[in-house]
């Protein structure tokens, strides 16, 4: 009986240990969608950790999981690139909006067209155009990649550019930044990513919808990235809200052709 | 028979503890110093910002903001150098036979005591935020409110008491919540969601 009292006692022991060393150290776990993590990127992520000595685990996904994640309390703060639902809502998630940011329409550099209309783009997404030839008279099959369906970069662009109608495609990829890596190495593809995804790529052109570049502020495909809490942020997950709205990433924002939404 | 066993139980572990008597601390004290980097003690910062609260008034449109000025929780970081423990294993077994082996391990601790030299090298934020002050009304901030599901953005100025007023939200029904941002400077800090419906 007191063997079976301390192996009882052993075992909640040795259960509490792994959950010591996420709950007990000043650690924030953060859901991030692919492109919200792709368009802040690394240096700020660090940026924030060095100044508030918060660590950050950063979990990377969609925005449906990241929110999902939060949502059963795997994290405590989630950066999404679309907008909640009124479940999402009415579960006690908050959303606050930080920038929007242009969804640029990328081809490979060496695709001839630079610029789109609107209706182009719904006519090559939804199959009707193959070829880049009646774009732009260049003999070059078109190879259609969408990021996963999943994905709040896939939504927003079937709300925005298709009008809820089916996009067609060749290849799907599971991550939505995976696309610029695709598109990279197809010279006939076309995909579409939040710009800052795209923003140094050489190898990857963006093109200029209904004569309006990626900077206008009237372009056509604006998606919003925000960051939700589960009802009141905690102290860390406040911190990091803070952060974002800092001058230093509204800097950062308004240099990489972003829009602060907070102004 | 009788004589090996004495030898074997007796004379030889007599001889071992006469012989190892004093190792630990002898061992001890010519050991190297060895410096490792440990945290110190907790303390606060001086007041580092403003942690900014928003509460809606029952039953109007009045909000009221708070402030609470916030301090940085620091640890202070130290190298320690000291003289490491040596020779426990023959004291251990002195102590079976003379109890002499207590005494050497009680000295080898007091050398390793008396040789640590701690050194402060920085103070590290352990990102915990303390409130360091009382909670005072948010006077004459400059406040943002954004509607939930919409960009739309609506800008009020706090009176001496803290107190703003909001205006309607543009589309009544569907704006469950509006955020409220105070603006510092060039930046904005986040003061809460104030639920327009009743909260979930």
């Amino acid at each position: 009986m007191k063997r079976h009292f301390l192996l009882f006692h052993a075992v909640v022991l040795l259960n509490l240990l792994p959950a010591c060393s996420v709950f007990c150290a000043e650690a924030m776990h953060f859901s991030c969608s692919a492109q919200v993590a792709e368009a802040f990127g690394k240096p700020l992520m660090q940026s924030f950790i060095e100044t508030s000595g918060i660590t950050v685990n950063t979990h990377i996904s969609s925005s449906n999981l990241a929110i999902s994640r939060l949502l059963n309390g795997f994290s405590e703060i989630a950066g999404s690139a679309r907008a909640l639902n009124v479940h999402e809502i009415e579960s006690g998630l908050i959303e606050i909006p930080i920038c929007r940011d242009p969804m640029a329409i990328i081809v490979h550099r060496d695709c001839p067209a630079s610029s789109l209309t609107g209706d182009q783009v719904r006519r090559i997404f939804n199959g009707e155009v193959e070829n880049w030839k009646p774009i732009c008279g260049t003999e070059m099959p078109i190879t259609v990649i969408v990021p996963g369906k999943d994905t709040a970069a896939f939504e927003n662009f079937q709300r925005m550019a298709m009008h809820m109608n089916d996009i067609r495609y060749d290849y799907m990829t599971w991550k939505s930044t995976a696309a610029v890596e695709a598109v990279r190495y197809l010279p006939g593809a076309v995909s579409f990513i939040g710009h800052v995804a795209a923003y140094d790529q050489t190898d990857i052109k963006m093109l200029d919808i209904d004569g309006k570049a990626i900077t206008d502020v009237t372009y056509p495909y604006i998606q919003t990235f925000s960051l939700v809490t589960r009802g009141k942020p905690s102290p860390q997950a406040r911190a990091f809200i803070d952060f974002a709205l800092s001058e230093r990433v509204t800097n950062f924002i308004v240099t990489h052709h972003m829009f602060p939404v907070i102004d | 028979m009788k004589l090996r066993f004495f030898r074997w139980m007796v004379i030889v572990p007599a001889g071992l503890a006469l012989l190892t008597a004093g190792c630990a601390s002898s061992l001890t004290s010519s050991s190297p110093r060895q410096t490792t980097i440990v945290e110190g003690e907790k303390h606060l910062s001086g007041t580092v910002e403003l942690q900014f609260d928003a509460f809606k008034n029952p039953g109007d449109r009045r909000l009221r903001l708070t402030q609470t000025p916030m301090c940085r929780e620091m640890i202070s970081r130290e190298t320690v150098s000291r003289k490491q423990l040596h020779g426990v294993l023959p004291a251990i077994i002195e102590i079976g036979f003379f109890g002499l082996g207590i005494l050497d391990l009680v000295v080898a601790n007091a050398i390793v005591t008396n040789s640590e030299n701690r050194t402060p090298i920085e103070d590290v934020p352990t990102g915990k935020m303390v409130p360091c002050a009382v909670v005072q009304p948010a006077a004459d901030q400059q406040v943002i409110f954004q509607f939930s599901g919409t960009n739309t953005l609506q800008y009020g100025l706090t009176d001496a008491n803290g107190m703003v007023e909001l205006d309607a939200p543009p589309s009544p029904g569907e704006t469950a919540y509006t955020n409220v941002f105070v603006r510092t400077g060039a930046a904005k800090r986040f003061a809460g969601a104030v639920w327009l419906m009743p909260a979930p």
